[in-house]
């Protein structure tokens, strides 16, 4: 039952915080209500027995991600995003997009038959130990992906940022130009 | 599972009432006398010529985006750890193949000058 | 649905009875909240009086005996100052960063357990997460920094608290590296799993402090911590001479309070951890538990405490090379050895 109450509460906090996102100007108030939405979808984590999932949610998204959506925000200046200049026929192009995309939610959803998890043991499941003895034997492969995943994340960062130096210098990112610089 | 959260959620309950509190204190008390040359921002006395929320340096995003990378990688090493004294050698190579990828990143990232703080 | 297990003797019944389990459970949270606010308050007072005697002079010593009731003085003079917003500073978010900094710091208790009496210790929320919740919370500090810095409107500020924020990030990392020896050892995140801890040698069990067995990872917890606190000499995002008080500037009152509160309290979390982590919590011979938590948190408070008297402050390159050049490649190579060593012995 209270369980039932923080799951409408924290699902509400979600969906009014992604309207936040789209409709606030302010780009710090876009970026706090993404923060928002994040925290919530920790606690629905959490009402799903992943326990895990849920620190680690808190972890990566609100303390790592949204910390560098909030670096750029205070790093870029004032900048409130501008009202105008959308496109015309915006509203007429979004509903054109936006009501498909429902009806297929909608025809998705209907079909959905809620059941309670047959096989899992709540005492463990969720827990770190089970995520681990998972990770590391049967999902093996998917895990050492992530690390060419991040390899790939790593270069591009260094790229980005060699990239706003040389806009100021010359043309390519060598070694010589830190000199210039 | 579900009921060893239950304390976490009537402390966190307890705590923002707490904060609540102490903020909202924090404007009953005490008096309230504005005047223009307090209300500006305090630079060590000089009257502040631009506005505060200019461009800084990009720095402070490269660091912000390296630490998502090792977060990242930090958050895989805990369920590995508690787990290690099961999965015995095959875990510790399993986290050597994933480490040795990891710090080809890194070297990258070194020799690059992505850890210098100019 | 259960909650708090105290494993308290409960001769009365109350415990059992449902109305009054969850009244003793709200009224320790309340008891837990205020000792820590009085912990804090006197970690103050700790550090301005062993300031003072480093330095050859007596340190606050004129409110009640030992100075003791000066911190009481304070918080009252502090309460009653007027607390106002700067002109151009974003209303909601320039009260919600010090709401956030003290919010988070309390919340990090909910899982950090103490050791009471003999058999009976106490704590919150018994999670299987445990320290990752520790550290989830205290990454929320980015934002009261960064928002606290941001919503200020001053320079001073801004620089303040992205110099806090990108400090506060980089130790994060080598903090939870440093971390992973211990869960490996222990193979558990619980903190009552990692205090207690014990070793079964030639047919006896006894507690073993895990700073024996990880003493790298003990020393790269303790830098990063300090780090992680913003004490010196890793204080630059409130460097006096440069920053006038970083984002700390444009507050007062209460708010600014706050901020103090996150702070102190902050740094007794990470002073439990240490004791909890690497120094087998609340054991220790001949005294009870509580004496020797007691004890060896505020050993740590004190390290933190000569250090500042020191060491000068860090460069801020300095600082984040010491970071990412030093400690980060360091707490890698701490997890590898461990984990080789920890399975070739097993």
């Amino acid at each position: 039952m209270v369980a039932q109450a923080i799951f409408w509460i924290a699902s509400a906090v979600a969906i009014l915080g992604g309207v936040g996102v789209i409709t606030l100007r302010q780009p710090i108030n876009a970026v706090l209500s993404l923060v928002a939405v994040m925290l919530a979808l920790s606690v629905l984590f959490l009402l799903l027995s992943a326990q895990f999932i849920f620190a680690v949610q808190i972890i990566v998204y609100a303390g790592a991600v949204m910390v560098l959506f909030l670096f750029v925000v205070a790093l870029l200046g004032p900048g409130r995003e501008r009202t105008r200049g959308g496109l015309r026929l915006h509203w007429s192009l979004s509903l054109l997009v936006a009501l498909p995309f429902f009806g297929v939610l909608w025809a998705m959803l209907s079909g959905v038959r809620f059941r309670a998890p047959q096989k899992a043991d709540l005492a463990t499941f969720g827990s770190v130990q089970q995520i681990g003895i998972g990770l590391f034997t049967k999902y093996l492969f998917p895990f050492e992906l992530t690390s060419i995943l991040l390899l790939v994340a790593a270069v591009g960062a260094i790229y980005l940022s060699r990239g706003e130096r040389a806009g100021h210098g010359a043309g390519t990112a060598d070694e010589d130009q830190d000199d210039r610089a | 599972m579900l009921s060893d959260y239950a304390p976490l959620v009537i402390y966190a309950v307890i705590v923002v009432g707490v904060v609540g509190l102490l903020i909202t204190l924090s404007n009953l008390l005490g008096p309230q006398k504005p005047y223009k040359s307090k209300l500006l921002p305090y630079e060590s006395g000089i009257v502040p010529v631009d506005p505060a929320r200019k461009r800084y340096s990009v720095r402070f995003y490269l660091t912000a985006m390296l630490f998502i990378i090792f977060d990242v990688e930090a958050v895989f090493f805990y369920p590995w750890a508690v787990v290690l004294r099961q999965l015995r050698w095959y875990g510790v190579i399993e986290m050597l193949v994933f480490i040795g990828i990891l710090l080809v990143a890194l070297v990258h990232i070194w020799r690059k000058g992505g850890l210098e703080w100019e | 649905m259960s909650s708090i297990t105290l494993a308290a003797p409960d001769p009365l019944g109350l415990y059992t009875n449902p109305i009054g389990h969850w009244v003793i459970v709200v009224v320790a949270m309340v008891v837990a909240l205020v000792v820590l606010m009085t912990g804090a308050a006197y970690s103050v007072w700790f550090e301005r009086v062993a300031l003072g005697r480093m330095q050859r002079r007596p340190g606050p010593n004129r409110v009640g005996p030992f100075g003791l009731l000066q911190l009481a003085a304070d918080g009252v003079k502090l309460a009653f100052k007027e607390s106002f917003a700067p002109r151009m500073v974003d209303p909601v978010l320039y009260v919600l960063a010090p709401a956030i900094m003290v919010t988070a710091a309390f919340l990090a208790w909910a899982v950090i357990p103490v050791g009471i009496w003999y058999g009976f210790s106490y704590w919150i929320a018994d999670l299987n997460v445990g320290i990752l919740l520790v550290l989830a919370v205290s990454s929320m500090n980015a934002y009261a920094l960064l928002l606290g810095g941001w919503s200020s409107n001053n320079k001073y500020s801004l620089l303040g608290g992205l110099r806090a924020a990108a400090q506060l990030v980089s130790y994060e990392l080598s903090l939870g590296l440093a971390l992973v020896p211990v869960f490996m050892i222990v193979g558990s995140l619980r903190l009552q799993d990692i205090a207690t801890y014990q070793v079964h040698w030639f047919g006896a069990s006894f507690p073993l402090p895990l700073i024996l067995v990880a003493p790298l990872s003990f020393v790269i917890y303790m830098v990063s911590a300090v780090a992680e606190v913003n004490r010196t000499p890793f204080d630059l995002p409130e460097a006096e001479q440069e920053l006038i008080g970083g984002y700390l500037t444009e507050y007062s009152g209460l708010k600014f309070v706050c901020f103090y509160l996150g702070e102190y309290i902050n740094m007794i979390t990470v002073a439990a951890l240490a004791t909890l982590l690497f120094l087998a919590g609340w054991e220790g011979p001949l005294l009870p538990p509580v004496f020797w938590m007691f004890v060896k948190i505020v050993f740590f408070i004190f390290l933190f405490i000569w250090l500042r008297t020191t060491l000068p402050r860090l460069r801020y390159d300095m600082l984040m090379r010491l970071g990412w050049k030093v400690l980060l490649p360091l707490a890698i190579a701490n997890v590898v050895v461990t984990a080789i060593v920890l399975v070739a012995v097993q």
